[in-house]
């Protein structure tokens, strides 16, 4: 199932809906690869992995989510990450970001480099025939306590990944003439 | 006052006072707008107030008769309002608003949105006593330009307000049985 990057670039849909089925942990650290193969500030890689698979600790990782604006019936988490069979804690250390860039380094670059991290990996899923989503909405303070992650990264994104479900529709996006606002 | 007693204050009136609406009531009354209730909580819309005499003649330069004809019959129409303190121009960004669900964004439920904002205007600057009124026909592109909007920014409506002493004629809907059915058509 060849796929060419525009291809996986199209083709990749936030999946939160996941067939009862493991991902193979070769396909897993297929994933991560590609995420570190993502540029980052002075290629100093601030990117740290944390993969759960165990239901408990799945678990106590839905635990620290929110469903935000998405809140249904009173429930407050983002439930349908328990149907994934794999999260991946995408996690930074701030000290080897923050020893080459200060404050900015800190608050802003770790945070962009983690995203296009991501955004790999989730390409290669997708690639891989994966489904994936990415979610910010967690407490990372309570995610640290919940499990034994060592204490000198700090949890950033969640990247759920399983075997999709279902395929959704895209949902619209602006077009290319919309959003270029200066040619110079 | 009930609401329902509210809404039947909100007439156009086009026949206003010589006095001000200063900035913190202006700010009261345009407010209202930001507890309208929005599909995606896009909240899309853009508003210019506009105070400048030769600005208000230029965009009053730009309105259309009722039949949507540029020239207007009798500089009564014109007049009134550049005499209204503040005409606010109710916009849609278009890019907000479709950026979710697409064209039925900014073709449905933008102008919902917006027009749902419009009236909470209305009803805040009438409990206020200000009158407004509505003006729909005018040339777009023409106000557009004039007030430097980006490209992705669209007049909607003209709002005039100011304090009037003018009554407004009541005017009954249709009664409900034309326009409201059960179950089905």
């Amino acid at each position: 199932m060849a796929m060419d990057v525009l291809e996986a670039i199209h083709q990749r849909r936030s999946v939160r809906s996941f067939l009862d089925k493991p991902v193979l942990d070769e396909l897993v650290w297929q994933i991560i690869e590609a995420g570190t193969w993502a540029p980052s500030a002075g290629n100093m890689q601030a990117w740290e992995f944390v993969i759960v698979k165990d239901r408990e600790a799945r678990r106590k990782v839905v635990n620290t989510t929110d469903a935000g604006t998405t809140t249904r019936a009173d429930v407050h988490t983002q439930e349908w990450m328990m149907a994934a069979p794999v999260i991946i804690v995408v996690c930074y250390d701030v000290k080897r970001m923050t020893a080459r860039y200060g404050q900015k380094g800190r608050d802003l670059l770790t945070k962009l480099d983690c995203m296009g991290c991501v955004q790999n990996m989730m390409l290669a899923a997708t690639y891989l025939g994966l489904g994936s989503c990415c979610a910010v909405g967690f407490d990372p303070l309570a995610l640290k306590e919940a499990l034994p992650i060592p204490k000198e990264i700090t949890p950033l994104l969640l990247v759920a990944l399983g075997h999709p479900a279902y395929h959704p529709q895209p949902p619209y996006r602006l077009p290319p003439e919309d959003v270029v606002r200066l040619v110079i | 006052m009930q609401i329902i007693d509210q809404l039947k204050q909100i007439r156009c009136i086009s026949e206003f006072e010589d006095r001000d609406i200063d900035d913190a009531l202006l700010a009261k009354i345009v407010e209202g707008a930001s507890w309208t209730p929005s599909a995606a909580d896009a909240q899309p819309w853009e508003i210019v107030a506009v105070r400048d005499p030769e600005r208000k003649k230029a965009i009053v330069g730009a309105l259309l008769d009722s039949h949507l004809r540029p020239g207007l019959g009798g500089d009564e129409r014109r007049s009134w309002l550049v005499q209204a303190p503040v005409v606010l121009v109710v916009c849609l960004d278009h890019t907000r608003a479709k950026v979710r669900f697409g064209e039925i964004g900014e073709k449905v439920f933008g102008l919902q949105d917006t027009g749902a904002a419009i009236q909470n205007i209305r009803l805040v600057a009438r409990e206020q006593r200000v009158k407004s009124c509505l003006i729909r026909e005018f040339d777009r592109p023409k106000v557009a330009a004039l007030l430097e909007l980006p490209r992705h920014v669209q007049p909607l409506t003209l709002m005039a307000l100011g304090f009037s002493q003018v009554q407004a004629h009541q005017k009954a809907g249709l009664p409900l049985d034309d326009y409201f059915h059960f179950e089905r058509w």
